[in-house]
C-alpha cells in the first residue's frame, strides 16, 4: 500500500506551532545538553593532568620523606611540587598567582603548553622552565603588563619570563580563573624566600604505575599518622561532574522553564491537531475502523513528522552552541567532540520525541475512543485534555534529568517550579471565571473583555501563564544580575577596602604596618588566620563522604580558615545567641548561618578541630549572616581569642589603595617575601567581565523564553481562533463596526496583559527577593519597577498581537462564511 | 414492513426501544420499533426533527446498542458480538453518509475516498477510489481540498466515499437537509440510482417528504413508534 491517506493526513494536521514548539524543545535541550558535555570536557581535559600523575598525596606541611622513598620501592615513580598563591610583582603592577614549582620528572602525566616566542607557535614540554626562569599564564602577563624576557618579581627573586603557559598540569580551573598559574623549579622557589614555616603552602607528590602497586601504596598511605589527602583520577572526574552541574544548575532551570512553555505549546498544539483529525476519526470509528487500530494509525503516521521535525531542532541547538561558545570564549572551558555532541543531540531529539508523542498520544487516543455514534450525530468526538499529572510527570522527569542537584537539594524549589507551570492555568482560569462574575451587568466595553477570558477557557488560562511565566523569569534574571553588581560596586566604592594582604607571619606584622603607615596606606588591623581541619562534630567524627556532608565535602576535605575577634565584626549581623565578651576565657565559636546550616549544626553545638598535632573544641555561641561582598576579611568560623591562644598562626588584613599608590605597596610587597596581595578591583574586573559575559546569556535566555511565551500563546490564540472569528461575524452582522471591534479585542488583551503581568512581575518579586537573600546572601535591592515592567511589557506583548491578528473575519461576507462554518476551523 | 422476508432479510429490527437518561428522568426515543430490510431494498425514513430518526439509524447499524430488543444483520445478532467484531462488520458491509458530510478537510476529494478503503486493506483502494468518483461525476476534481468543492459537491464525495467500499447496506442521515433543491435532487438521485444500480440497500432518514416517494419502503417515526408511511 502507498502512504497511506491518514499518514498524510495526520503529517499536515500537525501544524507550524507544534512543529516549532518541538523545534524550540530539541534546541533548547540540545544546547544544554551540549554546552554542559562540552563543559565537563573542557574541564577534564584541563583537570584530567591535574595530578601530573595517575594519584597525588597532598599535605599542608612537608610531607615526611617516606611516603616517597616506599612509592618508589613499590616500582611507582614519583614526582614533587609545591603549589601556593602569592603576588607577583612587575614594576607599578601587582597580580596574584598560583605558584606550581616542580621538582624532577614532574609532569609524570600529561605535558605543559608553552609559547616560548612571541608570535611563535605552542610547544609541549615535559621538563619546567629552566633555572630562573618562569612559565607564566597570559592572563597573568596580562595583568602584568609582562612580555617575553622581561624580569617579574616573585618573592625576594626576580624571575624572567621564559615563556606563555596556556595548559600546566596541577593546576585546576578554578586557580586559574583568580589566580592565573605561574610555573618554576622547585630549585628556582628557593631564591623566592616564599616559604616559611607559616605559609599557607600545599606540598605534594604526583606518582604513576600500574594499578595493582598503586592501590596497595595508596591502602598503606590511608594508614599513615601524618594522612595525606590523596587524590585519584576518578576522584577528580567526580568532582568536576559535580562543578559541571553547579555551573549549569540555573541555566538547567531556564531550560527546564522553556521546555515547560513548549510542553504547554505543545499540549495546545496536540489539542488543534487532534481537533483537526476529529471528523476523519468519527468517521472511521463509524465506518467501523478498530478503535485501537485508529490509535496506533494516529500514532504511527505521528511518528515520522515528528522525529523529522525533532531533528530540525539539532542544527539550530548547534547554532546556539556556537553563539554561546562566542560568547563565553575565555571564561569557560568549553571542548567540543563530535561524539558527545552527537549524543547530546540524540539524546535531546529522542527526549523531545518521547515527550511529544506523549502528549500527542494522550490527546489522540481520546479520538478513538469516543461515542461511534457522535459522527451520525453531526457532533466530533469529544477531546480528552492533555491530563496534569501527566505534564508534571514528563516535567518532572525532565527536570531530574536536567538538574539532578536542584533535584536533590531543591526539591522544594523543583516542585515549586512544576506546580507553577502546572497551576498557574488552573489559578487564572478560576480568575478569570470570578472576573466574568464581577463585571456582569457592567458597560459593554468592560463586560466583554472581562467575559471573553473566560469564553476562552483554557486557550487564555494557558496564554496568561505562558505571559507570566516568562516575564517573571526575565525579570528574575534582570533583577538578581542588577543586585549582585549594584552590591559588587558598593563593596568597591571610594574608600573602601579595595586589596587584601594575606601569608603575614607574626614577626613580619610590626615591619609591614610600618611600612604601609609611612608609604600613606593608613593603619592596618590584623585578622589572625589558623589553619585547622574539623574533626569532630558534637564528638561524631566527620566523614566527608557522608551523604549528610555532601554540601560541604570539599571543605572538609581540606583545612579551613578559622580567626578570632574580641568584638563583633561590623559588616556582619548577629541572628542567634550571643557574642562572646572581650573576657571571654571559654573556647567559642561563632559561625556563618550558612555554613552552619550545611553542617548540621546550631547554637551549643560543639566543633572540634586538629591544628598542628592538638585538639581545639569550640561550642558555637552564635550565629551570623556574613556580609561576603563587603571586601573586608571575612570568616565562616569566628572563634573567641582565648580559643586559639598559642596555636601557629598568619596574619590577614585588608586594605584602601587608591590606584596612585599601588607602585608603593608594590615596592613594599617586594620587601616582604611570603606576603600575598590579593587586588579586589582586578576580582572585580573578573566578576564584571563574567556578569557582561552572563548578562549575554541571560540575554538570550530571555529571548528564548519569550519566543516560547510567543509560541504558547500563539498556540493559545489558534485554540480560540474560530471562536473568536464566530464571534466577531456575529458582532459584525448585528451591526458592530471594525473600529469597535479591534477596541474590544484590544480590550481584552490588555485584560489578559494586566493579569499575566500582575503574575509575573509579583512572582519575579517574590524569586528575586529569594535568590538575593537565601542564594547570594546579598541585601535585596528595590524590585517595586518590576510590577510596572512586567505590566508594561505583557499589555503591549498583547496589543501587538491583537493588532496583527488576521482581519479576514471582520468583512461581512468573511463573516457569512464564518458563521456557516460553524467556527468549524477547517 | 416486509413481513414476508424474515428469513432472508439482511437487516432485521424486532422491537427495539432505546432512550437517554437525563438527570432525574429517562427520555424515551424509540418504543417497540420493528422493521426489515432485504438486500437491494430502499427504505425512506420519515419523521420531523428530534423524532428519533438518527438514533434509529444509530441503533440499526450496530453504532448504539438498544436499552431493549435485538437488531439483526445478515442473520447475526449485531448486540451479541462484541465492539470490535460489530466494528469489523460495519468496515465490510455498510457505508454511510452523513447530513455533516465529514469530509476531512485536510486530504484530497480522492484520498477522502481512499481512506476507509486503506483501512479495510482493499489492494485496489485507489482504483476504486477514481471509479467512484468517476460515478458520481468528480473525477475531474480528484485533487482539491474539500474546503475547494460547493456543498452539493462535499456531499457527491461523501456518497462516492461510501459506494467506493461496495456496502450492502447504506445508511444516510438527512443526506440533503444542508444543500438547495436542486443540489439535494442530484445528490438524492446519485444515493437511488447507485444504490439500484449495485444493488445496495438503502436507510435514509430524511424530512423532505418529496425525495421520499422514490423509495418503495417508507417509514414515519412519531412519538418513538414506526409505522409505515
Amino acid at each position: 500500500m502507498r502512504a497511506s491517506p491518514l499518514t498524510r493526513a495526520v503529517g499536515r494536521a500537525f501544524g507550524g506551532r507544534a512543529r516549532a514548539a518541538v523545534v524550540l524543545a530539541t534546541a533548547t535541550l540540545g544546547t544544554f545538553l551540549v554546552l554542559r558535555g562540552a563543559l565537563f570536557a573542557g574541564l577534564v581535559r584541563r583537570d584530567a593532568d591535574l595530578l601530573g600523575g595517575r594519584a597525588t598525596l597532598a599535605l599542608s606541611r612537608p610531607l615526611p620523606a617516606l611516603l616517597a622513598a616506599r612509592a618508589r620501592r613499590d616500582g611507582l615513580r614519583t614526582a614533587s611540587w609545591v603549589r601556593f598563591p602569592t603576588a607577583a610583582v612587575h614594576g607599578p603592577r601587582i597580580a596574584l598567582a598560583t605558584v606550581l614549582a616542580v621538582g624532577p620528572g614532574y609532569p609524570l602525566r600529561g605535558d605543559f603548553r608553552v609559547r616560548i616566542r612571541a608570535g611563535g607557535p605552542r610547544v609541549r614540554r615535559r621538563t619546567p622552565p629552566p633555572r630562573g626562569g618562569v612559565w607564566i599564564a597570559p592572563a597573568l602577563a596580562a595583568f602584568l603588563h609582562a612580555r617575553l624576557g622581561d624580569r617579574i618579581d616573585v618573592g625576594v627573586a626576580r624571575l624572567r619570563v621564559a615563556g606563555f603557559l596556556e595548559r600546566a598540569p596541577g593546576i585546576g580551573w578554578r586557580a586559574s580563573l583568580f589566580a592565573p598559574p605561574l610555573v618554576m623549579r622547585l630549585a628556582t622557589l628557593a631564591a623566592t624566600r616564599l616559604v616559611l614555616p607559616q605559609s599557607r603552602v600545599v606540598y605534594g607528590l604526583s606518582l604513576e604505575g600500574p594499578r595493582t602497586p598503586l592501590d596497595t601504596y595508596l591502602s598503606w598511605v590511608r594508614t599513615r599518622p601524618s594522612r595525606p589527602f590523596v587524590r585519584r583520577r576518578r576522584d577528580v572526574v567526580r568532582s568536576l561532574r559535580r562543578t559541571t552541574r553547579r555551573l549549569t544548575r540555573y541555566a538547567a532551570l531556564v531550560v527546564l522553564a522553556v521546555l515547560a512553555l513548549a510542553v504547554f505549546a505543545l499540549g495546545l498544539a496536540a489539542r488543534a491537531t487532534a481537533r483537526r483529525l476529529a471528523p476523519v476519526a468519527a468517521y472511521l470509528v463509524a465506518q467501523g475502523v478498530d478503535r485501537a487500530r485508529l490509535g496506533r494509525s494516529f500514532l504511527t503516521a505521528l511518528a515520522r513528522p515528528l522525529l523529522t521535525t525533532c531533528a530540525l531542532g539539532t542544527p539550530v541547538a548547534l547554532l546556539a552552541v556556537a553563539l554561546i561558545a562566542a560568547l563565553f570564549r575565555g571564561e569557560l572551558p568549553l571542548v567540543f567532540a563530535p561524539g558527545p555532541v552527537l549524543g547530546s543531540l540524540l539524546v535531546a531529539v529522542l527526549a523531545t520525541a518521547v515527550l511529544s508523542s506523549a502528549l500527542f498520544a494522550n490527546t489522540l487516543r481520546a479520538l478513538a475512543t469516543g461515542s461511534p455514534a457522535a459522527a451520525l450525530r453531526g457532533s466530533r468526538l469529544p477531546l480528552r485534555r492533555a491530563s496534569g499529572v501527566v505534564l508534571g510527570a514528563a516535567l518532572l522527569l525532565v527536570g531530574a534529568l536536567l538538574v539532578p542537584d536542584v533535584g536533590v537539594h531543591h526539591p522544594k524549589l523543583l516542585a515549586a517550579l512544576v506546580l507553577g507551570a502546572v497551576l498557574l492555568p488552573v489559578l487564572f482560569r478560576a480568575g478569570f471565571a470570578l472576573l466574568a462574575r464581577l463585571a456582569r451587568g457592567r458597560a459593554v466595553g468592560l463586560w466583554w473583555p472581562a467575559t471573553a477570558l473566560a469564553r476562552r477557557g483554557w486557550a487564555a488560562a494557558v496564554e496568561a501563564s505562558a505571559l507570566a511565566f516568562a516575564l517573571g523569569l526575565a525579570l528574575t534574571a534582570v533583577g538578581v544580575e542588577h543586585g549582585v553588581v549594584r552590591d559588587l560596586e558598593h563593596g568597591l566604592a571610594r574608600g573602601q577596602p579595595n586589596w587584601f594582604l594575606y601569608g603575614i607571619t607574626p614577626g613580619a606584622r610590626a615591619p609591614l604596618a610600618r611600612a604601609l603607615a609611612q608609604a600613606g596606606l593608613g593603619r592596618v588591623r590584623y585578622a589572625p588566620f589558623v589553619t585547622a581541619r574539623l574533626v569532630r562534630i558534637d564528638g561524631r567524627r566527620v566523614r566527608a563522604s557522608s551523604p549528610r556532608y555532601r554540601r560541604v565535602a570539599w571543605l572538609l576535605r581540606h583545612d579551613q580558615n578559622l580567626s578570632s575577634r574580641r568584638r563583633f565584626p561590623p559588616t556582619n549581623r548577629l541572628l542567634a545567641g550571643r557574642f562572646w565578651s572581650p573576657a571571654s576565657r571559654a573556647a567559642e565559636a561563632s559561625l556563618d548561618r550558612r555554613f552552619a546550616r550545611l553542617l548540621h549544626v546550631g547554637i551549643g553545638s560543639t566543633l572540634a578541630y586538629r591544628v598542628a598535632g592538638r585538639t581545639v573544641t569550640l561550642r558555637v555561641t552564635s550565629l551570623r549572616r556574613v556580609d561576603w561582598w563587603s571586601f573586608r576579611p571575612n570568616f565562616f568560623v569566628l572563634a573567641s581569642p582565648s580559643a586559639l591562644r598559642g596555636l601557629p598562626r598568619s596574619y590577614l588584613t585588608s586594605l584602601a589603595v587608591p590606584p596612585a599608590a599601588v607602585p608603593r605597596l608594590a615596592r613594599i610587597l617586594r620587601r616582604s617575601p611570603g606576603v600575598s596581595a590579593v587586588d579586589a578591583s582586578a576580582l572585580l574586573r573578573l566578576a564584571r567581565r563574567t556578569l557582561a559575559a552572563s548578562r549575554s546569556l541571560v540575554i538570550l535566555e530571555a529571548a528564548t523564553l519569550f519566543l516560547a511565551a510567543l509560541l504558547l500563546a500563539a498556540s493559545a490564540l489558534e485554540e480560540s481562533a474560530a471562536e473568536r472569528r464566530e464571534e466577531r461575524a456575529l458582532l459584525t452582522l448585528w451591526g458592530v463596526g471594525p473600529a469597535r471591534l479591534r477596541r474590544l479585542a484590544a480590550g481584552e488583551a490588555l485584560a489578559l496583559g494586566i493579569a499575566a503581568g500582575l503574575a509575573g512581575g509579583g512572582g519575579a518579586i517574590v524569586v528575586t527577593r529569594l535568590a538575593m537573600e537565601s542564594l547570594f546572601d546579598l541585601p535585596v535591592p528595590a524590585l517595586g519597577w518590576m510590577l510596572p515592567a512586567a505590566l508594561a511589557a505583557s499589555a503591549l506583548f498583547l496589543l501587538l498581537s491583537a493588532a496583527i491578528a488576521p482581519r479576514a473575519a471582520l468583512g461581512s461576507y468573511a463573516a457569512l462564511r464564518a458563521l456557516d462554518e460553524g467556527g468549524g476551523g477547517t | 414492513m416486509n413481513a414476508a422476508c424474515d428469513r432472508c432479510g439482511l437487516l432485521r429490527l424486532e422491537d427495539v426501544s432505546h432512550g437517554y437518561s437525563g438527570n432525574e428522568e429517562t427520555a424515551s426515543i424509540l418504543e417497540g420499533v420493528s422493521l426489515t430490510l432485504e438486500r437491494g431494498e430502499r427504505a425512506a425514513l420519515l419523521g420531523v426533527s428530534g423524532s428519533g430518526k438518527t438514533t434509529l439509524l444509530a441503533v440499526a447499524s450496530g453504532l448504539e446498542p438498544p436499552r431493549a430488543g435485538r437488531v439483526r444483520f445478515l442473520d447475526r445478532d449485531l448486540y451479541a458480538l462484541d465492539e470490535n467484531r460489530r466494528a469489523a462488520l460495519r468496515l465490510a458491509h455498510l457505508g454511510f453518509v452523513f447530513q455533516d458530510i465529514q469530509l476531512f478537510p485536510l486530504l484530497d476529494v480522492l484520498e477522502n475516498v481512499r481512506l476507509p478503503l486503506a483501512f479495510r486493506g482493499d489492494a485496489d483502494a485507489e482504483e476504486r477510489a477514481r471509479e467512484a468518483l468517476e460515478a458520481v461525476g468528480l473525477a475531474r476534481r480528484a485533487r482539491v481540498r474539500p474546503s475547494a468543492l460547493s456543498g452539493g459537491e462535499q456531499q457527491r464525495v461523501a456518497v462516492a466515499r461510501a459506494f467506493a467500499l461496495r456496502p450492502l447496506l447504506l445508511v444516510a442521515d438527512e443526506p440533503t437537509a444542508r444543500l438547495d433543491r436542486g443540489h439535494a435532487r442530484r445528490v438524492w438521485d446519485l444515493l437511488t440510482g447507485l444504490g439500484r444500480e449495485r444493488g445496495t440497500a438503502l436507510l435514509v432518514a430524511t424530512h423532505d417528504e418529496a425525495l421520499a416517494t422514490d423509495c418503495a419502503t417508507r417509514y414515519r417515526l412519531e412519538g418513538g413508534r414506526l409505522r409505515n408511511a
